[in-house]
């Protein structure tokens, strides 16, 4: 349907429209015209991606700047289902007459898309890349072409032949389709894809080539200041801006790395023997300035810098690490720094900066020239001609601590933990780099690109992303979900049938009677609702002891009259089969239980729709770990930072995963689902009011404070009348509109907004211009004063 | 501090005396040493050999005292011997890149001394490099004097910012803690007051439950605005920390003993009470802020709306407390503290249990 939003014309690809799709649109147009920043939640599975799509695309071709949108997603299948969408949408287009040229791409790791015959067998990303690189690396390439029998890539010679433009033709191209086009063409589709993001359209890949600084400055570097960038499913955003900046070492790293030194050299030595003119060119340079070799960069390099692009420095390297052999040994002294470090024994948090200091009253070793280490090593690595990379990646673990240590002194902090655990007897040292602030790495993307949107089903409370990341929005909106029938049902089981509260906190958690409670939750639920039920627990350590209790308890055997039970494991393969196999008992009719953890990968990206889920029981509330060393150096920061309060982040962290996990009930307006919130905190109104609008909105003060029975007896009514035929047309007008309603809705926007005017006019003679705009947007957000007398 | 620490060898794994041959297992509490010819030997060891003064290395020959004996830091012997010449040439080759007109010259001669220290570290030239290391000294001795005297300085600054640091980080700890227990007063404080209410007064639960609403909505919005305050006032301690910086530059150049002198009066500026006084004198905001919380749990601040459309900030009650004369300010006696004390003895006097 085609349709206009001010003045822009809408293309979308389907004759109905949810209402919140088209509020979410308008949103989305209000943000990208004021070039601003935007948070925007969307209830799951009511069309967000293509809502989102059908906007931008309409956006970008109507205006003449045509700027390129970035869609930034977490998983390949995520990024896979974008590519598709986006490819109906522009045959949508196309249908309606449009003549345009869209270039739209996904791009995914070498892995998925390597054609050589050998390499692609690999099945570890590392290695896969590592040999790429020693196939493909630019000395190899011109030892092959001066006639030396060395192997090299095929299908990246055949690209380098051609031109990329000429190659591909503007179309829109899934990962399948790159893939099928370089097997046509016989090149290499993954530096295909990355050689046309410069210019494409449409950009569809995953958060770390935008995020992670290691990747980001080969990949996204050169895309423009205009782009529109879109984070989709970005509630766990934060986390994985602290994770690209976070880093961990163990014994067996600093043992590797102190391996590939001795390599290092011993190559060295190698090359002097030889008396290469090499060492001595890139010396020669080095005392010239960087500048230069910067420029030697090309796409070939692996090894980034770590640090984000603002804060490198750019200036010559310091004089103490120019030559090979100096910067060999500076990195050796570095080493055996961090082997001491590990040594301690006891539990040690600090700064950069105490860190720094220590290092140089123990082994002179500056500041300067440690920041430099993660760019000496590349360009060593790139002097050496070495290959097989991925020996290396230890000393570059190494190096890229060095670097980020030195360049960032505030939102960081290195904790070492000697012991695993707490009880553990036998030492196994940790030092963990850890990034506190997430706004560090989020901070150039939201600077450089005029637009970013963060959009997902779960970001309540929305003021959260703004503070923890640190920016502003220019838009926050949270959408209802409008439904003509209550298609899911919330609600809070604070007791057992035996009046017995249940919590998951941890003074009662593995009490008796809180067990047994949980576990007739699980049997009662078992026995009325049909096809699956999906129940997460807080931790896999909870989920094994209240499972062992179960079935002491003969819960287990209990549940098993009804139902099949299968369980989630920190082991993906085999959570992939247990999957598997609980989608079979699902579609047999049988009916299956699965057990699963808040923060798994079940919880994250993993669809229940239809009959692969019908209630979703959340046992307890999810927070995370407290005592964790890393977390209250965190929530620390985040209070003296942000003014977030610890427990406001505690809850929030915990409420938007105990969200995202019921989510995954509801897939669209058809579906229909229960969902069982079962802890009694979850009644209060500081936890309530976290959870995303589109539920919040349909708990009902009946449903929130359910003893087990009551549950019972509201969930049977509720699927008795959910389980009823459902009428298309019953729908139209209210939770789905055509064309007309649209109209209709516009008509009465412009209606009310003449009204309004009217109103302010009226305020304007009253009270003067400016006062009467304050009074304006009071009224607007809700807040009336109230009159005193 | 640090320091001491990481200096905790005990976990040295595979560790065998060379010279009895004895082992961790044998003996958990063995420390290993290593001397100035970079030979490792237990403790025992040590004090048998060199018990009647300096004695030959049991692997090298070379004589050695009990003295000069000191514990291994690092596990790669070459490392600490590279450690122990830097240290040596870190004494000698301090300057900085101030000392130099342009960066290149700094980055030659941050060169030449790795290549020196190489050259000692790999034993090539031994003697040559070590002449050409005492001519630089002898040419450059006095800036290699001051630049020692600055990086004292640096570093007394340094461990001061530190600790500055670590102080404003605890306080801003306690500030919050007390907000929390404030908070928490005020809530048990009113549901209390709640209950008395619909105890004793003859409307309707409904209505005094809607006015309670009201009320408590307006409070947490007034927290809300609140929290500003607090930020202003946590940051007041590093203009005082700024200032101190600048002293001690000053103070740079100036000699060695006078500097020590002088760091008493240092450490007089930041004696613990001058630096409370001046936190509260920049933190008001913190200060109040956490007053008015304090006002809360009594009840006493009222959001007065002089007209629909102007609102003013805070009104506080005195409470029988009074504005105070000059005269009791320039005793250090300040408002808040009166309010403060009169709202803990209205709270003593609540909770006083019958008798």
């Amino acid at each position: 349907m085609l349709f206009h939003i001010d003045d822009l014309p809408v293309y979308f690809p389907y004759d109905r429209i949810y209402p919140e799709q088209y509020a979410y649109m308008c949103s989305l147009k209000q943000t990208l015209d004021a070039q601003g920043h935007g948070v925007l939640e969307m209830p799951s599975g009511t069309g967000k991606t293509v809502s989102l799509l059908s906007l931008i695309i309409s956006y970008q071709q109507h205006y003449p700047e045509k700027r390129k949108l970035i869609y930034c997603s977490r998983t390949v299948p995520e990024i896979e289902k974008a590519l598709a969408e986006l490819k109906r949408l522009v045959e949508y287009r196309k249908s309606c007459g449009l003549n345009e040229t869209i270039l739209g791409l996904g791009l995914t790791s070498r892995r998925n898309l390597c054609l050589h015959p050998s390499v692609s067998k690999e099945k570890k990303g590392k290695v896969v890349d590592a040999r790429c690189h020693n196939l493909t690396a630019p000395w190899v390439r011109e030892a092959a072409q001066a006639g030396q029998d060395i192997e090299t890539c095929s299908f990246y010679e055949e690209l380098e032949r051609g031109d990329v433009r000429e190659i591909v033709p503007d179309a829109i191209y899934t990962l399948d389709d790159i893939k099928e086009l370089g097997k046509a063409k016989k090149t290499c589709p993954y530096y295909m894809a990355r050689r046309l993001l410069s210019h494409a359209n449409v950009i569809i890949y995953s958060y770390h080539y935008m995020l992670d600084p290691k990747i980001a400055d080969l990949i996204s570097k050169e895309l423009s200041k205009e782009s529109i960038v879109v984070f989709d499913e970005a509630h766990n955003i934060d986390n994985v801006c602290i994770d690209s900046l976070s880093l961990d070492i163990m014994r067996p790293t600093l043992e590797a790395s102190s391996k590939s030194i001795a390599q290092l050299s011993e190559r060295i030595e190698h090359m002097k023997q030889q008396g290469s003119e090499k060492l001595k060119n890139e010396y020669e340079k080095l005392v010239q300035g960087l500048q230069d070799t910067l420029a030697a960069r090309d796409e070939e390099s692996i090894m980034a810098n770590p640090a984000l692009p603002d804060d490198l420095l750019h200036e010559a390297v310091p004089g103490n690490i120019r030559k090979a052999e100096h910067f060999v040994a500076f990195l050796k002294r570095f080493n055996e720094y961090l082997k001491t470090r590990l040594r301690v024994l006891n539990v040690t948090a600090e700064t950069p900066s105490s860190f720094l200091r220590h290092l140089k009253e123990i082994t002179f070793i500056e500041r300067k020239p440690l920041q430099f280490c993660a760019e000496r090593l590349s360009l060593l690595t790139r002097t050496l001609e070495l290959n097989n990379l991925d020996d290396l990646a230890s000393l570059q673990k190494v190096a890229a601590l060095a670097t980020l240590v030195a360049t960032y002194d505030k939102g960081f902090m290195l904790v070492l933990e000697p012991y695993e655990s707490e009880n553990a007897t036998v030492p196994n040292p940790i030092l963990r780099f850890a990034c506190l602030d997430a706004a560090i790495a989020i901070k150039p993307i939201f600077e450089r690109f005029s637009s970013v949107i963060i959009t997902s089903g779960t970001l309540s409370p929305l003021d959260m992303y703004p503070k923890i990341l640190d920016f502003k929005a220019t838009v926050q909106e949270s959408y209802p979900m409008t439904l003509t029938r209550n298609c899911f049902l919330p609600m809070v089981i604070t007791r057992g049938s035996d009046q017995v509260a249940i919590s998951s906190k941890f003074e009662v958690r593995n009490d008796p009677a809180v067990v047994r409670n949980f576990g007739n939750i699980l049997i009662e639920f078992g026995k009325v609702v049909p096809d699956g039920i999906v129940a997460f627990f807080p931790s896999y350590l909870y989920m094994e002891s209240i499972i062992a209790m179960w079935h002491e308890m003969g819960i287990l055997t209990e549940a098993w009259k009804t139902k099949l039970i299968f369980v989630e494991t920190p082991d993906s393969a085999e959570t992939s089969i247990a999957l598997d196999n609980y989608r079979r008992a699902c579609e047999n009719g049988r009916g299956a239980i699965l057990l699963a953890v808040a923060r798994g990968k079940v919880s994250e990206g993993i669809d229940f729709d239809h009959h692969y889920g019908r209630a979703v029981v959340m046992f307890g509330i999810p927070y995370q770990y407290t005592e964790s060393r890393i977390l209250k150096a965190r929530l620390e920061f985040l209070r003296d930072e942000h003014r977030v309060r610890e427990n406001d982040f505690l809850t929030f962290d915990a409420l938007r995963h105990a969200a995202q996990c019921l989510g995954r009930v509801l897939r669209g307006k058809t579906d229909y689902g229960l969902m069982v919130f079962a802890d009694r905190r979850y009644a209060r109104q500081d936890k309530r009011s976290k959870l995303p609008k589109w539920i919040n909105q349909y708990i009902t003060d009946t449903s929130v404070n359910l003893s087990t029975d009551m549950g019972i007896a509201i969930a049977k009514k509720f699927l008795r009348s959910m389980a009823q035929p459902l009428e298309t047309q019953a729908q139209l007008g209210v939770s789905l509109w055509t064309l007309d309603d649209v109209l209709a809705r516009q008509k009465a926007q412009k209606e009310k907004l003449e009204r309004v005017g009217g109103v302010h006019q009226q305020l304007q003679q009253q009270y003067g211009s400016t006062e009467a705009q304050r009074l304006m947007q009071d009224r607007a957000s809700g807040k009336v004063y109230m009159d005193v007398d | 501090m640090a320091a001491t620490m990481t200096m905790n060898t005990s976990l040295l794994d595979d560790d065998v005396c060379p010279v009895c041959q004895t082992d961790r297992y044998l003996n958990p509490q063995m420390k290993l040493k290593v001397g100035p010819c970079f030979h490792k030997m237990c403790e025992n060891c040590i004090e048998r050999l060199f018990a009647h003064g300096p004695a030959p290395c049991p692997t090298c020959r070379q004589t050695l005292r009990k003295a000069t004996f000191s514990e291994q830091t690092f596990e790669d012997l070459s490392v600490e011997k590279e450690v122990r010449i830097r240290k040596q040439m870190s004494s000698k080759f301090n300057k900085r890149r101030e000392d130099f007109k342009s960066l290149k010259d700094y980055n030659d001669y941050l060169e030449t001394v790795e290549d020196l220290t190489f050259k000692l570290v790999n034993e090539i030239d031994v003697e040559t490099t070590k002449q050409a290391i005492d001519k630089f000294a002898a040419e450059n001795r006095d800036l290699i004097r001051i630049n020692a005297d600055r990086l004292l300085n640096e570093s007394r600054m340094a461990t001061h910012r530190q600790e500055m640091l670590r102080k404003e980080r605890q306080q801003q700890r306690e500030a919050y803690l007390k907000e929390l227990e404030a908070e928490q007063l005020a809530k048990s404080e009113d549901r209390k007051n709640l209950i008395q209410e619909l105890a004793t007064s003859d409307k309707s639960a409904k209505t005094i439950l809607a006015a309670r609403q009201a009320i408590s909505l307006k409070k947490t919005s007034m927290r809300k605005t609140e929290v500003k305050p607090i930020t202003a006032g946590s940051s007041g301690s590093t203009p005082m920390f700024s200032d101190s910086y600048r002293w001690m530059q000053q103070n740079e150049d100036v000699d060695r003993r006078q500097q020590e002198e002088e760091d008493d009066q240092a450490n007089d500026n930041f004696d613990p009470v001058q630096s409370q006084y001046m936190d509260v004198d920049l933190g008001v905001g913190y200060v109040n802020s956490v007053n008015n919380n304090k006002a809360h749990a009594g009840g006493l601040v009222y959001p007065l709306l002089t007209s629909s459309i102007g609102v003013k900030d805070l009104y506080v009650e005195p409470l029988g407390v009074g504005n105070l004369s000059q005269m009791a300010k320039a005793g250090g006696y300040r408002n808040a503290f009166g309010y403060e004390r009169a709202i803990e003895d209205a709270h003593t006097a609540l909770y006083l249990p019958g008798l």
